[in-house]
Formats: structure tokens, C-alpha cells, sequence
């Protein structure tokens, strides 16, 4: 085992993300407190730099770290997801410290930080890696989501967060125990191959379900589920923008990596983990839409949307095939620009009014109708209808389902997507019907950045729906080099 | 080059949209014109169209087609026949006419007319749409305009209104996604082409019976059929004039639209199959519509229920397979149209002035409002079937063209046209004949605004009823040729 002969190539983009969050942490100290608006400028050129040195890794397939770290079309993709998420919370965060009097220069780091732990996760190949990986991810966002320190709801979401994140750690790290106990490795292609010769098919499924419970936390995947809303409503709401993609984006990521490496052994031990899945999927689809519905804060309306989501993206994960990974690829495109699109619409209505309760919003297209116009678009996209992207996503899921005759989860699919319509609809009611009952604020300031941001996502809603053919490509052939050998 | 007329008819009103947007929001005036211009083009396009059309051909005509996302063998592509020809030129009609009738709006106009206009394209391009991608993706576009006018711009109950018509018709749309996605995976080489599933007929009756009852649920619901017209009253009842005249006008055609279109051609072992059923529902619309529709005490419910009276001849003209059965259905589609248009526009208008829509609140309006009444008799008389008018024209073909197939369904929905004679003769009697009221004695007649969008279709109507060849003519090669294929000719 040797760990000297590192290629440095491969890494790096996660070496750019790193120097980025230091040079900012450095620069926090030197830069007096009038000029902290380069803090934002330097965060936004390390993500920049780094998806451009990302770019290289899509025509590429290696390991270095003796196979613990793996760079592939398919992580490279992911990591574009990941990064491109990191930019756009950037980019419409300038004023966060105006407003709740909080530390630029940390709070960017920090996000920098999370970035470059999920970004590790994506490129594991080995059970070491994805629990470096996930901590190095999780301890940031646990911070993060308790940033607004002087605000009891974003303790206690840091608090829960951080608690539940824990645990779910634990069990993960147990499970993978297991995997390591039966198979004498760690790294994922070796289990895999190992399981073709094992014949300890109770240990194994026992150690598969105990990991798979840990990675389903952060998935959003119902039962795991319980600290999604709460800690989205009390976290800062970019914060919560950052989680709703690349934290779940990371799990699904793992999820796919493992059950490729695993898939051949755990055939030739006849278990059957899709069977699991669809379950999972579908109580997940199920729970996020119509616990939703009755939801009245926008931030956890949200929040049971994002669940739902995960319900969706774990049909293409069930399907398993070609299509299905590269639907997913597509969907988590889609989601980047729509997810993050609502959140920050929140952020600007919140940052005005003071509340992210259905009432603040309502209105609000008297107050600023290219705000609510923005909303609406990413609501519709969110509830998937055409021409916009993700509607997009869920035909491409869908499809695949159906190619492979998931009839059960199409269907259960496309019955929570009109349901789902219901709770998006009750913001666009409030934002465009009501006639009464505004409440009193000053007209909506929206900042450069957040301007910018807005305008960027509702564009790319709108072009990946109305011309999706790059975007599929991507998809194509991030999944063409991986699972094609 | 040739001019692409297709795309011009669709996205002329779009290009309206955006224009509308630019402009400044206190200019209502110049924001009118400017829809009322945009509209008129798209207009005049489709009679354009009308005019080179070829009447003798069955097939696909001004094809335009263009690749959109390959990977999944999506293109753009477009094409009039004889069927999709008469609603195109139905729905750039009562779109223009609903403009003119929108002047009254006086909340939001800038948003209102470029939601408008939005939804014209959205409606001609399901019309044109010979792709299924991209006929799902106008099929869908359509309902999110149509939910903000309704839900900002409708009556008291408007909120609850638009999201019942959005999520009934979601949920029919996303049945009709599951079909058309099924379709597409077992056709050889995968393909969303209309045209070429139409010609090729690759489906296995099991395959066809199950695709064929996701597809009817979505147009279904859209006629609509019952039992899930239930929709249909609370939108009517709320949306503003206008839309309730394009709801009645060309929304509902849609699914009568899709079924032709859609199910038959490339379903149709299993529309055999379902040809019983589909004329009993058709009576079951018919007699149970009319019913409903002489309990109404509010003039817009009873001709909303008018409507799913009349949309039941369409469906058994539609199940008959005849030429003539589906020529009449089709007539029945553009007839009702125009006459139903006129019929809320009319019931637009006194409310405007009356502020109510009850029947019984008013009297011998024939002597306070002449005109007015000469224009809402002659559009009743056209909707219960009066010859020499076009609604019998239409219903006659129906009835010739499915006697011959089922003639117990036939003599009992023949019943219909009794009841649908006393619920209105009934209305227009309690309404315009009789002591006239004191309190309507100053109405306004009809002025000329209201006049420009009711004259034309109140000529169509005539012109139809008394010549109605040349419409005919117009569908009547591409559905012998869908005859031809039903019945195995």
C-alpha cells in the first residue's frame, strides 16, 4: 500500500474548492470590515476555477489513492451539480450578514468546506472514503444550519441536524463493519467481488440494510426523513437552498456507486434490494406530497416537496439501467436550478417581510411581479409541468420506469405529482388571487447578486425544458464510460 | 421558401405575449390593440390556411418538421388535416372574439391579455401537433394560463374553480403522458410520430385496450364525459366572459379532438371494442346534461350544462365510426363552438348590466332590450337544434350517421333534443317575455363593441345552417378515410 504515488490531476478540483475556503478564511482575517464584499468575489472565482479544472474529468476514467478515490464522466457530472449549487448560494447570499449580522468570510468557507467534502463522497470508491467524505461534508453543514446562532429555530435546527446526522453516521460506519467483516476490504469493487463468492447472505443483507439506513438520511428517503423540515425551516434559507440539492445529490450518489460495484454479487446471491427500493420510493413520494399539503410555512412546504423529490429520483435509482441513471442525472439538473431558484425567492419575501409563512407572501405579485413571476416559474417546473425543466425530469424518470415496466412507481409517480400541484398551487394562490389581507412591508429589495442568481435560474428552467438535447448528452455520457465498463 | 403558416397561426399571438410585456403597464388602450392585432394576424393566417387548403385529400397538409431532441426522437412537427384544420380556424376565431369581449377587463390587463395570448398558442398547438412530445407539452402549457385567468380574474368562488379545473385535467394529462410514454416504448423503432403510429398500427389489442383507457380518462375529462364533468359548472360559472367562451369553445374540443385524432387512428381494435360503451356514455351526457340543465336557476350553469348536453352528440357521432356520424361530430364541435360562444358572451353582457345572473330576477327583457334578444333567441334556437340553423346540421348528421349502427341508443338520445328545447324555450320565456321589470328598464342595448364579437358568429351560424357544404367539405376526406380504417373498409 502505498499512498505517495497520488495523481494530483484527479484531485484537482477538490484542491481548488479546499485552497478557495483557506484563501477566504486567510482573507477574513486581513480584509477590513468595509471591504468584505471581496470575500464574495473570491468565493465566487474558486468555484469558477474549480469547474473549470473539473471540466478535464468528463472525458476521463481513473482511481489514484489505490482505487479509494475514483474520477469518472459520471462523478465529474455530479460534481458540476454540486459546485454549480455552491455558486448560485453564493451568488445570492451577498447580504446575508446585513442582515443577520453573521460573519462573511466563515459562513463562506464554510460552504466551501461542505462542497468539498460532498465532492470526496462523490469520487469514493472505498467505505473509508465515503465516511471521510460524509463527515467532512457533515460537520460544515452542521454549523451551517445553526449559523443564525442568535435565532432559537436555527439552534435547534443545528441542534437536531447535528444529532440526527450523528447517529445516522453511526449506523452508517456500522454497516459498513459488517461489509468489511464479510468481505475483508474496503474498497467497493472488492466487496462487490467478494460477494459473488460469499455465501454469507445474512450478514450481508444485514450490513447492506444497516448501511442503506445511514445513506437514506441524507437522501431525505422516508423513515429517515424526520429532521428534513425542521432543520430547513430553522436553517438560514440559502443554507436550506444548499441542502435541498447537494446533500441529497451526495447520498444518491453513494447509493449508485455502491449498487454498481454490488449489483453483480448480490445476484449471484439472489437478493433482490429493488424490491426494498420501490417500497422506500414510493412511501417517500407518498409522505412528501401529502404531508405537504397541509403545510403552511413555505420553507417546510418546501421541505416535504424536496422529500417527495428524493421519491422521484430513487425510481430512476430502482430502474437501475442506463436510462435510469442518466434520467436521474437529468432530474438533479433540473432540480439545481428549480430548488435553489424557490429557496431564494424565499430568502428575498423573508428578508422584506419577515416570515416565510404562506401569509408573507401573499400578494406578492403587487409588490414585485417579476419576483412572483420567477416563483411561479419555478413552482410550476418543481410540479413538473411542460415546457420547463422539470417537467423534463420527471418525463425522462418516468420513462425509464416505465421501459423497464416499473408500472407501480410511474404510477404512483405522476398521482403525487398532480397532488404535489396542490401545495405548489397554494403559494402561486396566494401570490397572484388574493386580494386582501397584504401584509404591510416596504417594497422588495433585491440585491445584484440575488438578481443575477434569479435571472440565471429561471433562464436554465426554463432552456433545459425547452432545449434539453446538451443537457442529455451530459447525461449520456456520464453514464456511457461508467457503467459501460 | 415556403411560408411556414403553421408556426405562424400558433406562435403569431406568443410573439403578441412578449410585445405585451414590454409595454408599460398604464397603457391598457395600447396593450388592447396590440392584443386585438396580434390576435387578428393569427386570424387571418387561419383563414389563409383555410383558403390553400387542398379539400381533397385525406392526408397531412403545409408539414412543417424540424428535429427538437433527437436523443428521444422528438421533433418538431407540424400539419393540418381536414379535422385539426376546423379547430385551428375555431380557435383563432373565438380567440379574437374573446379578445375584443375582454375590453371590459380593467384589473391587471397587461397580465391579463399576455396570459391570453399565451394561451392562444398553447391551444392552436395542440391542434397542429403531429409529435406527441410536443402535443403533450402544448396540451399541458395550456392549463397554467387558463388557471390564472380563472383564479384572478373569475367570480367570487374563483380560487377553489381554477384549482379543480387544474388538477382534474392534470390528472387526466399525466393518465394521457403514461399512455403516450407506454406507446412510445413499444412502438419499433421508438416514436412519439403520430403520422407514423397512425399508419403502422404496431400495438397488440391487450396493449391497445389498456393505452386506450389511459388516453380516454385524459380526453375525458377534458369533453367532458360523465362522471367527470364535474369540473366543467364550477369553472364555467367563475371564469370572466371571455374564458368562459374559450372553455366552452375550444377547450372541450380537445378531447373530443384527441379521441379522433389520438385513439382512433392508432388504437383501433380496441375503439371497436369500446364503441358500445362510448355511445352510452354519449346518452348518458346528452339526457343527464339537459336534465341538470333545466334545474339551473343561473343562466351561465344552464348553459354550461347546455354544453355537456351537447358534447354528448359529439361523442356518439364520434362512437358510431360513420363518415357521416363523424362528419356530424366534428360539425357538432365547430357548431357548438360558435353557438355556445355567442351564449356566453350573451349572458356576458346582461350580466355586465344586471349584476345577476338568476333567471327569475328577470322579465320581459324582449321589449327594454331588442336587439339584445334577437341575438340570444337566435343562438338559442341554433343550440336546441333549429333547422336552417347549424347546431341541427350538426346533430342531423349525427343522428343519420349513428342510426344505422345503434338505433335503441339513437331513439333514446333523441329525447335529449325534447328536453334541450324546454329548458331553453322555458328560460327565454321567463326571461324575455312577460311583464317587463322596473328595475332593467334603463339597460343599454347591445353596443357596438359587444356587437363585433357576437355579429360573426351569429352569420356563422346562419351561413352553416343554410349552406353547410363547405365546412363539410373541409373534414369530410380525412374522416371517410378515419371511417374507412374504424369500420375496416
Amino acid at each position: 500500500m502505498s499512498f505517495v504515488n497520488v495523481n494530483f490531476r484527479l484531485i484537482a478540483p477538490e484542491l481548488v474548492v479546499v485552497i478557495a475556503a483557506l484563501v477566504v478564511l486567510v482573507a477574513d482575517l486581513l480584509i477590513s470590515e468595509e471591504r468584505k464584499k471581496v470575500l464574495w468575489w473570491l468565493t465566487l472565482c474558486g468555484i469558477a476555477v474549480a469547474l473549470i479544472v473539473a471540466e478535464r474529468g468528463w472525458f476521463l476514467k481513473a482511481t489514484t489513492l489505490n482505487g479509494a478515490f475514483v474520477s469518472d464522466p459520471f462523478t465529474t457530472t455530479v460534481k458540476f451539480v454540486f459546485l454549480i449549487a455552491a455558486f448560485l448560494v453564493v451568488l445570492t447570499t451577498l447580504d446575508c450578514r446585513l442582515v443577520r449580522r453573521l460573519s462573511l468570510g466563515e459562513y463562506y468557507s464554510l460552504l466551501l468546506f461542505a462542497t468539498f467534502g460532498f465532492m470526496v463522497l462523490a469520487s469514493a470508491g472505498d467505505l473509508i472514503m465515503i465516511f471521510v467524505g460524509l463527515e467532512m461534508a457533515s460537520i460544515p453543514c452542521y454549523i451551517l444550519a445553526g449559523y443564525a446562532y442568535r435565532d432559537a429555530k436555527s439552534n435547534e435546527s443545528g441542534i437536531k441536524y447535528f444529532l440526527l446526522g450523528a447517529f445516522s453516521s453511526a449506523i452508517l460506519l456500522y454497516g459498513m463493519s459488517f461489509l468489511y467483516g464479510v468481505c475483508g476490504s474496503t474498497l467497493l469493487e472488492d466487496i462487490g467481488l467478494a460477494f459473488t463468492k460469499s455465501t454469507q447472505r445474512l450478514l450481508i443483507m444485514g450490513g447492506f440494510g444497516v448501511f442503506l439506513a445511514g445513506l437514506t438520511f441524507k437522501m431525505t428517503i422516508v423513515p429517515f426523513h424526520m429532521w428534513v423540515p425542521d432543520t430547513y425551516e430553522g436553517s438560514p434559507t440559502p443554507v436550506a437552498a444548499f441542502f435541498s440539492v447537494v446533500s441529497k445529490t451526495a447520498g444518491f450518489v453513494v447509493l449508485i456507486r455502491v449498487l454498481a460495484y454490488f449489483r453483480g454479487g448480490f445476484a449471484s446471491l439472489d437478493i433482490d434490494w429493488t424490491y426494498v427500493l420501490s417500497v422506500l420510493s414510493v412511501l417517500t413520494m407518498i409522505v412528501g406530497t401529502v404531508v405537504g399539503v397541509v403545510q403552511t410555512n413555505v420553507k417546510r412546504l418546501l421541505a416535504y416537496s424536496s422529500i417527495a423529490h428524493a421519491g422521484y429520483l430513487l425510481i430512476g435509482v430502482c430502474v437501475g439501467t442506463k436510462a435510469g441513471t442518466e434520467s436521474i442525472v437529468i432530474y438533479l439538473f433540473a432540480y439545481l436550478f428549480m430548488s435553489i431558484g424557490a429557496f431564494s425567492v424565499v430568502t428575498v419575501v423573508s428578508r422584506a417581510s419577515g416570515g416565510e409563512e404562506l401569509s408573507n407572501f401573499v400578494g406578492l405579485n403587487r409588490k414585485s411581479p417579476a419576483l412572483a413571476a420567477a416563483m411561479a416559474v419555478f413552482l410550476l417546473s418543481l410540479a413538473g409541468i411542460p415546457p420547463l425543466a422539470g417537467f423534463l425530469g420527471k418525463f425522462f424518470i418516468f420513462a425509464a420506469a416505465i421501459e423497464e415496466k416499473f408500472y407501480t412507481l410511474a404510477v404512483v409517480g405522476v398521482l403525487t405529482s398532480v397532488v404535489s400541484l396542490f401545495y405548489y398551487c397554494k403559494i402561486l394562490k396566494v401570490m397572484y388571487f388574493a386580494k386582501d389581507q397584504e401584509p404591510e412591508y416596504a417594497p422588495v429589495a433585491i440585491s445584484p447578486g440575488m438578481r443575477v442568481g434569479l435571472i440565471l435560474m429561471s433562464f436554465f428552467t426554463f432552456l433545459l425544458g425547452l432545449y434539453p438535447v446538451p443537457l442529455i448528452e451530459i447525461a449520456r455520457n456520464s453514464v456511457r464510460l461508467w457503467l459501460g465498463g | 421558401m415556403e411560408l411556414p403558416i403553421l408556426t405562424l397561426v400558433t406562435f403569431v399571438p406568443m410573439l403578441g405575449m412578449i410585445v405585451v410585456l414590454l409595454m408599460s403597464n398604464n397603457s391598457e388602450k395600447g396593450i388592447k390593440t396590440v392584443s386585438t392585432v396580434f390576435s387578428g394576424i393569427s386570424l387571418i393566417f387561419s383563414v389563409l390556411l383555410l383558403v390553400k387548403f387542398d379539400r381533397s385529400m385525406a392526408g397531412f397538409q403545409f408539414i412543417e418538421k424540424a428535429p427538437w431532441i433527437p436523443p428521444i426522437n422528438v421533433s418538431y412537427y407540424l400539419g393540418v388535416d381536414g379535422l385539426s384544420i376546423t379547430m385551428v380556424f375555431l380557435t383563432a376565431l373565438l380567440s379574437f372574439v374573446a379578445v375584443i369581449a375582454s375590453y371590459g377587463i380593467m384589473d391587471r390587463v397587461k397580465q391579463y391579455f399576455a396570459l391570453f395570448l399565451l394561451l392562444q398558442t398553447a391551444m392552436t398547438g395542440v391542434f397542429v401537433s403531429l409529435d406527441f412530445f410536443l402535443f403533450y407539452v402544448f396540451w399541458e402549457a395550456m392549463l397554467v394560463p387558463m388557471y390564472f385567468l380563472i383564479g384572478i380574474w373569475g367570480g367570487p368562488n374563483r380560487e377553489y374553480a381554477a384549482i379543480k379545473f387544474f388538477l382534474y385535467t392534470l390528472l387526466g394529462s399525466v393518465a394521457m403522458l403514461l399512455a403516450i410514454l407506454a406507446m412510445y416504448f413499444t412502438s419499433m423503432p421508438h416514436t412519439f410520430d403520430i403520422v407514423q403510429l397512425s399508419a403502422a398500427h404496431p400495438f397488440a389489442p391487450r396493449f391497445q385496450m389498456i393505452v386506450f383507457l389511459a388516453l380516454f380518462l385524459g380526453f375525458a375529462i377534458k369533453v367532458p364525459v360523465f362522471p367527470f364533468h364535474t369540473w366543467l359548472p364550477d369553472a364555467h360559472v367563475e371564469a370572466p366572459t371571455a374564458i368562459s367562451v374559450i372553455l366552452a369553445g375550444v377547450l372541450l374540443k380537445m378531447g373530443a379532438y384527441g379521441i379522433l385524432r389520438i385513439s382512433y387512428p392508432i388504437l383501433p381494435d380496441a375503439a371497436r371494442s369500446f364503441a358500445v360503451p362510448l355511445a352510452i356514455l354519449a346518452v348518458i351526457n346528452i339526457i343527464y346534461g339537459a336534465l341538470v340543465a333545466m334545474a339551473q336557476k343561473d343562466l351561465k350553469k344552464l348553459v354550461a350544462y347546455s354544453s355537456v348536453s351537447h358534447m354528448g352528440y359529439v361523442l356518439l357521432g364520434i362512437a358510431s365510426m360513420t363518415t357521416t356520424g363523424m362528419n356530424g361530430a366534428v360539425m357538432q364541435m365547430f357548431a357548438h363552438g360558435i353557438i355556445t360562444g355567442s351564449l356566453f358572451l350573451l349572458v356576458g353582457v346582461i350580466y355586465d348590466r344586471a349584476h345577476t345572473r338568476d333567471i327569475d330576477a328577470f322579465g320581459g327583457l324582449a321589449i327594454q332590450l331588442p336587439i339584445f334578444t334577437g341575438i340570444m333567441s337566435l343562438a338559442v334556437f341554433a343550440s336546441l337544434g333549429l333547422p336552417g340553423l347549424a347546431g341541427f346540421i350538426a346533430e342531423f348528421m349525427v343522428f343519420v350517421g349513428a342510426f344505422a349502427i345503434f338505433k335503441p341508443i339513437v331513439i333514446i338520445s333523441a329525447v335529449g333534443i325534447v328536453i334541450t328545447a324546454g329548458y331553453f324555450l322555458w328560460m327565454l320565456q321567463r326571461m324575455f317575455l312577460g311583464k317587463a321589470q322596473e328595475k332593467h328598464a334603463g339597460f343599454p342595448d347591445l353596443s357596438a363593441r359587444e356587437l363585433v364579437s357576437l355579429v360573426p358568429l351569429q352569420i356563422l351560424t346562419v351561413a352553416i345552417g343554410v349552406y353547410p357544404w363547405p365546412i363539410i367539405a373541409l373534414m369530410n376526406s380525412s374522416m371517410e378515410a378515419l371511417s374507412h380504417l374504424m369500420r375496416g373498409i
